[in-house]
This record gives C-alpha cells, structure tokens and sequence, in this order.
C-alpha cells in the first residue's frame, strides 16, 4: 500500500503559487491503468491508489484557476480551501472510500471555495469547502431538493453520514 | 425595460466550463453539469442565463473548446418561487436573470440539464 500523505514542499505565503508532491510513486498504477479492460479485476488498493491521484491532480490544477476562469466572474480558488480538500481527500482515501461503489466528483466553486459531489444509488450528497475552509454537507433527494444540510466540525462527521446513507 | 417575458415553456441556457477545469461528470452514461455552475455568489444579483429562443448554441457558448452549454426548462426556477426576468446586454439582448439565491435550487437546474451542441 502506498503512501497517500501529501505535503508542501514550501510554506506558502500570501503571494505564492501552490506546490506540492505527493509522496510515493504512481508509476506502477498507471501501469496497471494502461492494461485496464473490462475483464481486469484491479486490486481494492491499486483502483484507489488511481482514483486518488486522479482526484489529487484534479484539486492541484484549481491553483492556477484565475478572476472568472468560468466566464461568469467566478473567484479564484482560495488556497484554505485547497489544503481543506486535499486533507478531506486523504480521509476519504485512508478508509478506502474512493472506490467503494460511490462516485466521487471534485469541483471548483465560483466563490473561491471547493465542493465534492457523492453519487451512488442511495446517495446524492455534496461536500461544501468555503473560501475560509468552513465545511457543509448538503443530502439530496431524487429531485435535488435538499432534506438535510449540517456544518461539519471534523472529518469523522462526513464517514458517519456517508455510512448512515449507504447502509440505512 | 425587458420585451420579453419568461414562461414556463422557455428553455434556458447556461455556459459551463468542460475544460481546464473540466465541470461536467458522467453519471451513468449521461452528462451532467456540476452544481456549482447554477450557484450564484454572495454578491450577485442573480444567475446569468440566456432565453433560449433568443439565443444559440454558438452566442452562448463563445468558446466551443473551452465550454459546454446546459439547456434547462424556465419552468424550474418558476415552479420554485423565482423571477426570471429578461436583463438585455448590450452584446447580448437574450441574457436574463434568476433573480436571487439560486443555491438552494442549483442541484435541480444541474440535475434537469442537458448539453446541447451546436
């Protein structure tokens, strides 16, 4: 099993672009990505190893994100929100909830903030990170309509809820 | 002074971003806009839409290769309490508004999407 822990490189200041690595070689996955057809059964750890850099990558490129990259004027991505996704991410990765029947999508917001968005059969769910790292989760019904929206103080609070949907 | 007025069987269109960054996602086979695309900030008036039957596929895309176009029915943000009212441009005479917070109804309009092309 490798590493997933991502660090900075530098300490950031107000001014600095973003840089990271993420500790650990991908080489072997994309390997395995590559020989991926219908009939390959890839190993729990190797499907969420990719999942997990492919999601990396995706938060990394909102660094460099400017004033209206959306044409609509939307923010810049501020990078609290960055760090916040990427530990988010690494708590969903930890307890190998990247592959485990619930598509997980990562977008920017137009106000500097981030969201995931969780689709399964039983869960349409969304992940609010804000400018200022605040996070909300948001439950969806069939139609969108939201019937539950809960400020979350620690990451343990989005595996109860994510478990309490897909188990119920 | 708008000229035109909203119905429930207008169609309108938004400009969402399909590439750098990528803000569509695939769910069982079907294209759906990420809801953030229909989500509008703290200091904005409301959503900027286009009214359909004024409007294209190209006026409203600008950048084929860097966005895509999701056409969702006026009859949404109606249905749901909103004025959507027409809010002429210069460049643009079919651009209109979703007057308000369209946040507690953006997983509706990205969930009632459809791309279009041209």
């Amino acid at each position: 099993m490798k590493s997933d822990t991502v660090v900075f490189k530098f300490p950031q200041s107000s001014n600095e672009p973003l840089r990271f690595y993420v500790t650990g070689s991908t080489q072997s996955d994309y390997i395995n990505l590559n020989g991926f057809s219908k009939s390959y059964r890839a190993e729990a750890s190797g499907l969420h190893a990719i999942i997990y850099y492919q999601l990396i990558d995706t938060i990394k490129g909102f660094s460099v994100l400017r004033k209206n990259w959306d044409s609509n004027n939307a923010d810049p991505i501020s990078k609290n929100a960055i760090l916040t996704a990427i530990d988010t991410l690494n708590y969903l990765n930890r307890r190998e909830l990247l592959s485990n029947g619930i598509a997980i999508n990562i977008f920017p917001m137009r106000d500097g903030g981030i969201q995931f968005e969780f689709d399964s059969d039983e869960l349409c769910g969304e992940l609010e990170i804000n400018n200022k790292s605040e996070l909300t989760f948001f439950l969806f019904d069939e139609e969108g309509s939201i019937i539950k929206e809960q400020k979350l103080y620690e990451l343990s609070e989005l595996l109860t809820i994510l478990e309490d949907v897909v188990y119920a | 002074m708008p000229d035109y007025t909203i119905k429930s069987i207008d169609d309108l269109y938004r400009r969402v971003p399909k590439k750098n960054p990528n803000c569509w996602k695939d769910i069982n086979g079907k294209k759906v806009p990420s809801s953030f695309a229909f989500k509008t900030k703290p200091d904005e008036d409301g959503l900027s839409v286009n009214i359909a039957v004024l409007s294209s596929f190209q006026e409203t895309v600008i950048f084929s290769d860097l966005f895509g176009v999701a056409k969702f029915p006026a009859s949404i943000p109606i249905e749901e309490g909103y004025e959507c009212r027409q809010d002429k441009k210069t460049d643009n005479p079919a651009h209109a508004l979703i007057v308000g917070d369209t946040r507690p109804i953006a997983k509706k309009l990205a969930g009632a999407s459809v791309e279009i092309f041209e």
